[in-house]
């Protein structure tokens, strides 16, 4: 196999995976921020508790 | 300045729309900084988000601080100098990154140390002296690694938007961009740095995937191959002899990368902010693809940019940067293509006092220049805006992970009193801004003709040298000793000698031709072998419980 086809063909499948890979990280990382977001609050409403 | 350089950057797309689109982004970065402040009250919450990030966020967080706006000139350039060839180092980073991620190495032991700083395990494994040693030499080699970001970043800018390079163009927008990351950073510490790197992905992830096939369809990849097969000498075998890079260098850019992707502080610290050591295995194996993305894309880019300018750009843009190539008298030395650049036999003869070892002082300008000529309105806006996101997606993580280590690693361990959490929080914001500050300076001054990826590669070897070693050695060797770690990140250091200016002194004081990449080698394997050696000969002297322990 020539060095031409093994870079055209990483350039295909990352252009390809990449795209897959962003749609999915999009999506399911907002869900992660909100799930971060509920936890830090979490921690700070008890940070508060024990400071009173 | 020329007033042909001048001409060539000012012919642009980007238009009012598109500055409208990149102020917009900007804005949302600065609230996004403001209301998040709220939740950075701890130290844990400050620099390591309350270790609460979660694998798909984890992801688009590695990769926006991974893509950098450097990430995407250094890429361009090596890929408008050296072609196809150079996509052998997205593919190697991605390769090494899959591998971590499988395995797990270093990375996954480290995490389960629930330590916020790699130097913090230093203490916990080997001693105080060893982690203020490894925090200082870490900190150094980080900040001098960021020195050119900001410079390089200005050049994508100006390059791409058109704005006027003699007028203090490069010098306001670095001021510009460097306020607004420490303004941000600053407030909402790893938290704010987490949701803007989010942001950033997202808009990232679809500025370069309309890019690429915006690029692809209008000049045709007949087009780009054959140009690269016409005038380079060797596009696309990285081991040729006629390569730029070269066996010494291949293999350099493997074990590099293995060593990076391991240990490299920024990475590392998305790694240790992972609610699991599953989620963080997560994390590597899927940012394998973009790992390997942020190199190969870019370089794509630096090819269409070449493409660009043999077969499209008018003769000023064309002649300007086809002064950056290999000359034909060079190539031709090297036993291959003789007489067929003769595009470049044209410039050069015309221009010869441009050369400078295969260097051009604004080759970095050609990749921005192209995508200001080929995108059209609003598209060149969001590809700007990501850039601009990447640009500082990788400087507030970076300034983070500087300032935090300064602090807890080198200040806190040396003081005697302790500090408290509120104070931590202040130093680790004074230090962001000190450090901006020397960025700044660093990237109006310092002028250096090695590829910026050489000048990358040859910093953060000073530091990931020594710490590879003593990581590795001290998570799966027993016998890993304080004597020997400290040996180990001293020898590391040593890869300070492959920057350019200390090298050519070397060269010349020795008569040798060293390399950049032979120099790291050499240095690396003068760390492994101190470190080993003098484990065994200086073994730590049990304590009174290990002894007990073993009895």
């Amino acid at each position: 196999m020539s060095w031409k086809i093994i870079w055209l063909t990483t350039l295909g499948l990352v252009l390809c995976s990449f795209a897959v890979m962003s749609v999915v990280v999009s999506f399911l990382g907002a869900r992660d921020i909100r799930k971060l977001f509920a936890r830090l609050q979490d921690a700070s409403d008890t940070d508060g508790e024990e400071s009173e | 300045m020329t007033d042909q350089f001048r001409k060539v950057i000012s012919d642009t797309n980007f238009s009012s729309l598109d500055w409208g689109i990149v102020i917009a982004y900007l804005m949302i970065s600065v609230v996004i900084g403001l209301l998040v402040k709220k939740y950075a009250s701890t130290m844990a919450a400050y620099i390591g988000a309350g270790r609460g990030v979660g694998t798909w966020l984890g992801i688009a967080t590695m990769t926006g601080t991974e893509l950098g706006l450097i990430t995407v000139m250094y890429n361009a350039e090596l890929g408008y100098k050296d072609g196809f060839a150079s996509f052998h180092i997205g593919v190697v980073f991605g390769l090494m990154t899959l591998v971590i991620g499988l395995s797990g190495f270093i990375v996954g032991p480290l995490r389960r140390e629930k330590v916020l700083t790699i130097p913090e395990y230093y203490e916990k494994r080997y001693g105080k002296s060893v982690r203020v040693t490894g925090a200082i030499i870490l900190s150094l080699a980080g900040i001098l690694n960021m020195g050119v970001f900001l410079n390089i970043g200005s050049k994508f800018i100006v390059g791409i938007t058109g704005l006027n390079p003699d007028a203090m163009a490069v010098p306001i927008v670095m001021t510009l961009l460097l306020v607004i990351v420490l303004f941000y950073t600053v407030l909402g510490g790893m938290i704010s740095v987490i949701i803007t790197d989010y942001i950033q992905f997202v808009v990232l992830s679809f500025g370069m995937i309309a890019t690429t096939l915006f690029a692809m369809n209008r000049l045709g990849m007949e087009t780009i191959i054959s140009t690269v097969e016409k005038q380079m000498a060797s596009g696309f075998n990285p081991v040729s002899a006629n390569s730029d890079f070269g066996i010494s260098y291949v293999t350099f850019t493997i074990v590099m990368a293995l060593m990076t992707c391991a240990v490299w502080p920024t990475m590392v610290a998305r790694a240790l902010v992972m609610e699991s050591e599953t989620a963080v295995k997560k994390q590597y194996t899927w940012s394998s693809i973009s790992m390997t993305m942020r190199m190969v894309i870019p370089a794509f880019w630096g090819i269409c940019a070449f493409a660009f300018m043999h077969q499209v750009a008018n003769k000023d843009v064309g002649d300007y940067f086809l002064r950056t190539v290999k000359p034909a008298e060079q190539v031709a030395e090297d036993g291959e293509v003789k007489g067929e650049s003769s595009d470049v036999q044209r410039v050069t003869s015309s221009e010869p006092e441009y050369y400078s070892h295969n260097k051009h002082p604004n080759a970095a300008f050609a990749m921005p220049v192209f995508l200001g000529r080929l995108l059209p309105m609003g598209l060149i806006g969001v590809i700007t805006a990501a850039m601009i996101a990447a640009f500082m997606s990788t400087h507030d993580s970076y300034l983070l992970c500087w300032s935090s280590v300064i602090v807890q690693d080198v200040i806190a361990p040396l003081r005697k009193e302790s500090i408290s959490v509120k104070g931590r929080i202040t130093l680790t914001r004074i230090f962001v801004v000190v450090i901006g500050v020397f960025v700044w300076a660093w990237g109006l001054f310092y002028e250096g003709d090695d590829r910026i990826w050489d000048y990358l590669a040859v910093t953060g070897s000073v530091y990931f040298t020594g710490a590879a070693v003593i990581l590795a050695g001290g998570l799966y060797w027993k016998r890993a000793s304080t004597v020997g770690a400290m040996a180990g990140l001293l020898m590391g250091a040593t890869a300070i000698l492959g920057m350019e200016d200390i090298r050519v002194l070397i060269n010349e004081a020795l008569n040798t031709s060293l390399i950049a990449p032979q120099v790291s080698l050499i240095s690396i394997s003068l760390s492994i072998t101190t470190f080993v050696v003098l484990s065994l000969l200086f073994p730590d002297i049990p304590t009174v419980d290990e002894e007990a322990e073993i009895a």
